[in-house]
């Protein structure tokens, strides 16, 4: 029945969007149609956005509305995981690079823009550009770092995040090399660098916080000492603001220890986020939850939807979906070497090695790792893959 | 402004997939001559950022406030979509305004008509909505016209397409329609069954003693063809009626007709009584088989190539059908109509076996009985 359903919802899917449920018309005046998050009417933040839109509305060659409604749109995106507010700012940067090219802050915050849309040719050419102009440009050598990180160019990462020592920032610098130096044959160098700086009892801002701690987590898992790295997921937590990145990653990690009762305690409600909700499947097929078929049926619409608008920033996600749900080793291998070619984090060779022991491809095996011995990559979740050969047992 | 930047490059160090649903909005268009009709689902956060929806500010947008904003909605989504045909400007007539939920929220569902001066043959269309404010909205048309359908999306660097629609191709619909024909008289074994019952006794006669041959082929051929023209006649006749809508008759008594005369064709061959008026039975039957074929025919979409295609296509094809039914049984029929093989077995046996199963069907149909699921 089950594989029925599956096979069901491949079919439907490729009606989607020929097939629309029935529009109707509500019957009460005052039935709520769509309820926004609290964060776009009630704070004083979305006050000033509504203020500065006005103000630019009136005065569009003014760069300090400009900057602080960017600003606001590119927070906004990140507390509601929603990349319209990215789209926002871009509409009002990109006027201001057409006049002026080479100005810096634009080109930092469209670098920002590109980056989250994993454009990181267009991201890294902006940052080049802005470092061409002042080398040592704090915000554009961290950006720069990460992306080089994401891309799986860690010497370059750690070159960028050592610029900003310049910078009389050595603590940023120590937190930003940590990843790139952990996934480059220094992981528990960095892990104790890190564990030592974080345990400081340093002050650090709420979001720098759930960051390092984060970042730190994550390393532990790679080195397998999971009962650490659970503690540097919950003091992140304690830092008391979802974020999304931390969701995801903590997820995850659940999902790995097997635990994922406790991953539908913490995402069950998050079912507009793709990257969530898959992983929210994953724990419900593995409880054999109610809510299993719908939410497969939503991401397969949401994965077809976003093909159809030609968008390729979910292709590591897809890759897994169609893996674990729709059971095709090839069509999950393509996307997640078409997802590799654009991005290298660890999730990124969980994805395309569990694809490959799939489709039997011993090719790219040997390909990552000779990648991995390059990089001389520690991560214990990446051995797990490699023993089990059949590509299951870890759900990750 | 250094530390806000700052706090902006801390927020998106790793880089997280955006996975909340981006803007889309979805535009149906089908046109049919000069008309097209159009539905277009917009999403209420879209809309609330363009225009300002919830008036009273409590986050919370309802249909009053939905509706309240309706023309404002309307000339603002129109001011961003402008189709042409050949060098003409469509005008839009608006129809309602409703609502849909989509996996990410409530769409606004505009549904409109835009009418063309001329039957539409190559569109233009020109798609800019919410691109000033958010370049990565997209625009999902789904655009079709008979036998014609495609998909577009429209972006900031891809805001207009032509379509060439054309006249929907004639011969194709045609032979659909004709294959359709075919593959219902075949398929739907009440149609079947009731032409072998008319054709098993033309090549015998019934005498005091019990069944004897026909001599001549040439009479049997003339009693054959006057039953398959005749049944052609009237089903053509009640089916032009029926798709034409100027007759109605309720499914259910007409699939409860169809089995009857199944019944009665067969109790015949046992027992004659309709003698050489086999083709008036023909005939008087073959005006209710023409409303079983209507219930097919309307169950198609007609609009491609026209009703006068779909009909005379059809038809041919039940035609076709007819005869090829005819051409398999009659020749094994006539040679082996002398023997006690086939006058007992096959006509007698074999129409026992076709009324009884007319029997259940009819008891099903007419009575909604769920005996055997045909």
């Amino acid at each position: 029945m089950i594989i029925f359903r599956y096979f069901m919802f491949g079919l439907l899917g490729l009606m989607t969007g020929v097939l629309q449920a029935e529009p109707f018309t509500p019957e009460l005046d005052n039935q709520v149609l769509e309820q926004l998050p609290r964060q776009l009417f009630q704070t004083t933040a979305s006050k000033k956005v509504k203020s500065l839109r006005v103000q630019l509305k009136n005065n569009p060659n003014d760069w300090s509305s400009v900057n602080q409604l960017a600003h606001h749109y590119i927070e906004l995106s990140k507390t509601l995981a929603d990349p319209r507010y990215m789209g926002y700012a871009q509409a009002i940067i990109d006027p201001w690079l057409e006049t002026a090219p080479y100005s810096i802050q634009p080109l930092v915050l469209r670098a920002i823009i590109r980056q989250n849309a994993h454009d990181f040719t267009g991201a890294m050419e902006d940052l080049d550009q802005v470092l061409s102009i002042q080398p040592g440009h704090f915000q554009a050598n961290l950006i720069k770092a990460t992306v080089a990180t994401v891309q799986g160019e860690y010497s370059l990462a750690i070159e960028h995040c050592r610029r900003l020592m310049r910078r009389s920032s050595l603590f940023m610098a120590l937190i930003c090399q940590s990843t790139p130096a952990s996934l480059s044959g220094n992981a528990k160098r960095s892990y104790q660098l890190l564990h030592q700086i974080l345990s400081s009892g340093r002050m650090m801002a709420t979001k720098e916080s759930i960051w390092a701690w984060t970042s730190l987590a994550e390393i532990a898992w790679r080195l397998g000492y999971f009962k650490e790295a659970d503690q540097h997921f919950q003091r992140a937590r304690q830092v008391g603001v979802r974020d999304y990145y931390w969701l995801k990653t903590y997820a995850d990690f659940l999902l790995q220890q097997k635990r994922p009762l406790d991953v539908i305690q913490l995402i069950a409600v998050e079912t507009k986020n793709d990257s969530l909700l898959l992983r929210l499947a994953i724990a419900e097929k593995l409880t054999s939850s109610r809510q299993l078929p719908d939410h497969v049926t939503w991401l397969n619409d949401r994965f077809q939807l976003n093909r159809k608008r030609g968008s390729s920033i979910h292709q590591g996600d897809e890759a897994r979906f169609i893996l674990y749900f729709g059971n095709q080793p090839e069509m999950a291998l393509q996307l997640a070497w078409q997802n590799w070619l654009i991005q290298r984090e660890p999730t990124d060779i969980y994805i395309l090695l569990k694809a490959a022991i799939a489709a039997h491809d011993d090719e790219t095996i040997k390909e990552v790792k000779q990648w991995m011995a390059i990089n001389k990559t520690e991560d214990v979740v990446i051995q797990g893959i490699l023993a089990t050969q059949a590509g299951d047992g870890y759900e990750i | 402004m250094k530390s806000n930047i700052l706090l902006l490059v801390l927020l998106f160090l790793s880089p997280f997939a955006w996975s909340h649903k981006a803007s889309d909005s979805f535009l149906n268009l089908s046109a049919e001559q000069n008309v097209i009709s159009g539905r277009w689902d917009i999403a209420l956060r879209d809309l609330e950022f363009a225009l300002g929806l919830d008036e009273d500010n409590n986050g919370a947008i309802t249909w009053q406030e939905l509706r309240n904003q309706s023309q404002i909605i309307e000339n603002y989504a129109f001011s961003q979509l402008q189709v042409k045909n050949r060098t003409d400007v469509c005008t839009r007539e608006m129809h309602s305004l409703q609502v849909d939920y989509h996996t990410d929220g409530a769409y606004a569902v505009l549904n409109f008509d835009l009418y063309c001066s001329q039957s539409i043959a190559e569109l233009n269309i020109n798609y800019q909505l919410f691109f000033d404010l958010d370049p990565t909205h997209r625009g999902l048309l789904q655009i079709r016209k008979s036998n014609f359908s495609e998909f577009v999306v429209f972006s900031p660097d891809h805001q207009q397409e032509n379509f060439t629609l054309g006249q929907s191709n004639h011969w194709q619909s045609l032979r659909q329609f004709v294959a359709e024909g075919i593959w219902h008289i075949w398929a739907g074994y009440d149609h079947l069954l009731f032409l072998i019952c008319l054709l098993l006794p033309s090549v015998v006669r019934k005498t005091s003693i019990g069944w004897e041959q026909k001599d001549y082929l040439r009479n049997i051929l003339w009693q054959v063809g006057k039953i398959v023209t005749a049944f052609t006649i009237a089903h053509s006749i009640t089916l032009i009626l029926a798709v034409l809508q100027l007759v109605s008759l309720p499914s259910r008594l007409v699939e409860s007709a169809i089995a009857c005369s199944v019944i009665l064709v067969a109790v015949n061959n046992l027992y004659p009584f309709f003698r050489e008026k086999a083709w008036s039975v023909a005939f008087a039957f073959g005006l209710i088989h023409g409303f079983g074929f209507a219930s097919v025919l309307s169950s198609m979409d007609l609009t491609s190539g026209g009703l006068g295609v779909a009909l005379f296509g059809f038809n041919l094809g039940v035609e076709v059908g007819q005869l090829a039914i005819v051409a398999i049984i009659l020749p094994s029929a006539y040679f082996l109509r002398s023997s006690w093989f086939y006058q007992r077995m096959i006509l007698q046996a074999g129409s026992l076996a076709i009324m009884m199963l007319a029997v259940i069907w009819f008891l099903q149909r007419a009575l909604d009985l769920r005996i055997y699921e045909a």
